[in-house]
């Protein structure tokens, strides 16, 4: 058998009989040299990792400096390309479980450490680590962010978003869509999933654990074929979103998809000017009437100074009912002194479908509803330049 | 390994079986571990009318001392000995598995069992209230020397190694641990038991699985053991013998000295746990529970992490008398493995 190459390992665990046994398994179970450094707190085990360069990092999530995911996080930011096996007790199973899904390599049950197997699981990641950062190297995209932002609350902007997602991803594009809700989101219901995940997870830390690993574990791919990140779901999850966390969020997401479609609230915060500065379009929702419209026109100076160009802010006009007797979208346009990329036609009847099948876009597609929904879709995909040729 | 022990006050290797005291006398061995020096020559006058040898011992210390010299039959001891460190020599006691077939009763102070100070749990065979009138106290000590009613159990696992190939004898042993844990407590007495374990301690030895072969010797000497201590030491004994049976013992070289070395950290970290619990310092206690829980298993010793387990929770809700019996769990199974040799 060729000799495998030497693996250096960083163990980072502050009980001393649980560090004495690691370090011993390793020396000892197996043929072939094992390098091993014991590190008893997180902050030593950073100066060892600034230090040296291990192939894997064996990470105790409860150190005397540091406790839980915070954990993880720190370590996962500091060599994002190594892998990192968790170590945990029998109980912190779930703990074990949202460090794997945030880009955790393996996890290891303490118990379980005298096993012959823990030299080989260590090896095991430290590839599977490797295939991780080529597969990622090469599905790299360079994506665009589009938000949706109503000009005022109800507008409609949730279901044009979702529906918008599903239009796209039914046309074979690969389409992430995030709901930067501060507090609960609606996705969920519109989807009718529960989401195991939600932005909330990927909030709950300091920015830097935003990562394209934490990001991608907590994306989720529904039925309707393209991923989501949904809102908080629960009041104590309910946070605002810093400026740092939204350019780091939207930053990722689009090299992680062709369409990043943000469903943005519609009020001012220090996020909100981050995701509208790195959109390639932002759309007001705007209701067809004379509250939605002065609603919108009063905020356009506020987004217009937010947005990268001029060309990059565009409206969606919403008939609440069938009939309108209010301007045409040309003059809503000229009112907004944007483009009107569409007007969507009343939803109502679909949202009750929407309650048990997909959404209505997928499940009705010939309704005008969904007609309407298309062509939208289509001029987001015709190109950046002339997305709002109309 | 014994002058680590020695130094934390386990008992020092007896002398031969020969020199002992009650050998020539042919009587009863009473040993009363009391400092009030009235209350002892009390209790020696009250036993004085009955035929026994009595031993006494005056502190903690003589007490360890004097036990490395002799059997006793019954021991009797104040837990309030010398000033409060009673319950400490009584951990000791209690764990010792010499005396395991040794019935311990505590003397019991009424006022203490007034005022609820003294919590009433079953580490001890019995307790005596004292102050008590002599014809009843050398009645109550007469009671606890009569040998206890031994269990009787019809089932008989039995280990048959005629047929099986050298291979397959850790899988027999395996075999043979789990019918046993299964028949618990039952099976501890059954007639087979003892013969069987002792066979399968010469077996595996002559396999080098020495340190399974000394707890199955273990084992064995337990299988007759009827008091309290006995049977929840038989318990915890075959547990360890299946899961290191279970295990494959080649897998990493030098275990079994990371194995011991783990239990004199365990054996040297008592005292600071005994200190923890007198002075109220619940969280190091919750600390040392969580780490045994998180360490126990990875070494082999599934039990130890249950111990510490329970003795995080208790030290969380601060419930001392919990605590009090996880340390005697711990120092009970710190002797299982340490009363066998390294290899």
């Amino acid at each position: 058998m060729p000799q495998e190459p030497e693996l250096s390992v960083l163990l980072i665990e502050d009980e001393p009989d649980a560090a004495r046994l690691i370090q011993h398994v390793l020396a000892k179970g197996g043929p072939n040299p094992v390098i091993v450094e014991w590190a008893g707190d997180l902050r030593t085990g950073l100066e060892r990792l600034a230090e040296r360069d291990f192939q894997a990092v064996l990470l105790d999530l409860n150190l005397p400096d540091s406790a839980g995911f915070d954990t993880f996080a720190c370590v996962r930011h500091k060599v994002p390309n190594r892998a990192v096996i968790v170590l945990t007790g029998q109980e912190d199973d779930e703990m074990a479980l949202q460090a794997v899904r945030a880009g955790a390599d393996e996890y290891l049950v303490k118990s379980e450490i005298r096993d012959r197997f823990l030299l080989q699981r260590i090896r095991y990641a430290v590839e599977r680590n490797r295939l991780k950062g080529q597969d990622s190297g090469r599905a790299l995209k360079n994506g665009k962010v589009i938000s949706f932002l109503g000009a005022k609350g109800g507008a409609g902007t949730t279901t044009l978003v979702v529906n918008l997602a599903a239009a796209l991803a039914s046309a074979g594009k690969n389409v992430i869509a995030i709901e930067l809700m501060p507090e609960f989101g609606a996705f969920a219901t519109l989807l009718n999933y529960s989401p195991s995940r939600d932005i909330a997870t990927l909030l709950r830390g300091a920015p830097e654990t935003i990562t394209r690993d934490t990001m991608a574990c907590c994306l989720e791919e529904v039925e309707a074929g393209f991923r989501v990140l949904c809102g908080p779901q629960r009041a104590e999850d309910y946070r605002p979103v810093s400026a740092d966390q939204a350019r780091l969020l939207f930053g990722i997401a689009r090299k992680l998809a062709d369409y990043t479609l943000v469903d943005v609230p519609s009020i001012f915060a220090p996020s909100i000017a981050e995701v509208v500065g790195l959109s390639a379009l932002t759309t007001v929702v705007v209701e067809r009437n004379r509250m939605g419209l002065n609603a919108a026109v009063a905020k356009m100076p506020t987004l217009q100074a937010m947005t990268p160009h001029p060309g990059s802010l565009g409206a969606v006009l919403i008939n609440k009912v069938p009939f309108i007797e209010y301007l045409t979208p040309s003059e809503c346009g000229k009112r907004l002194s944007c483009g009107i990329l569409g007007v969507i036609p009343p939803a109502a009847d679909l949202q009750a479908a929407g309650e048990t099948e997909a959404p209505p876009v997928l499940s009705r597609p010939d309704s005008p509803f969904s007609l309407a929904i298309q062509e939208v879709s289509r001029r987001l995909t015709v190109g950046s330049g002339r997305i709002l040729a109309a | 390994m014994r002058n680590i022990l020695a130094t934390f006050g386990r008992r020092t290797q007896k002398h031969p079986v020969a020199s002992k005291p009650q050998q020539r006398a042919g009587r009863k061995t009473v040993f009363i571990i009391e400092d009030n020096p009235d209350s002892l020559r009390a209790i020696s006058q009250a036993l004085g009318s009955e035929a026994y040898h009595i031993e006494m011992a005056d502190s903690a210390e003589s007490a360890l001392r004097k036990l490395s010299s002799f059997q006793p039959d019954l021991i009797l001891l104040d837990p309030q000995v010398p000033a409060g460190d009673g319950t400490r020599l009584a951990r000791r006691l209690l764990a010792d598995e010499d005396l395991v077939a040794v019935p311990i009763i505590a003397l019991t102070q009424s006022s203490h069992s007034l005022s609820g100070a003294l919590p009433v749990n079953d580490r001890f065979d019995g307790h005596i209230q004292m102050p008590a009138e002599a014809r009843v106290f050398s009645g109550q000590v007469k009671t606890f020397l009569e040998p206890p009613p031994q269990p009787v159990s019809n089932q008989s696992p039995r280990l048959d190694l005629s047929h099986a190939a050298t291979s397959d004898r850790r899988r027999e042993a395996a075999a043979l641990l789990n019918l046993i844990e299964a028949g618990l407590p039952d099976s501890q007495f059954a007639p087979e038991v003892q013969n069987s374990l002792q066979l399968l301690a010469d077996v595996v030895g002559g396999l080098q699985h020495g340190e399974v072969a000394d707890y199955l010797r273990q084992a064995a000497r337990l299988s007759n053991a009827a008091t309290a201590r006995a049977r929840s030491r038989f318990r915890s004994v075959i547990r360890l013998c299946r899961e290191l049976a279970d295990r494959d013992p080649d897998v990493v070289p030098g275990l079994a000295d990371l194995r011991a070395g783990y239990m004199n950290h365990r054996s040297s970290e008592m005292e600071s746990l005994e200190h923890a619990l007198k002075n109220g310092d619940f969280p190091t206690l919750q600390r040392a529970g969580h780490n045994l829980k998180g360490t126990g298993a990875a070494y082999g010793f599934s039990e130890l992490s249950d111990i510490g387990r329970a003795l995080e929770g208790a030290a969380k809700c601060k419930d001392n008398a919990t605590v009090e019996a996880m340390l005697d769990q711990i120092e009970s199974y710190v002797s299982i493995v340490l009363s066998t040799p390294v290899h």
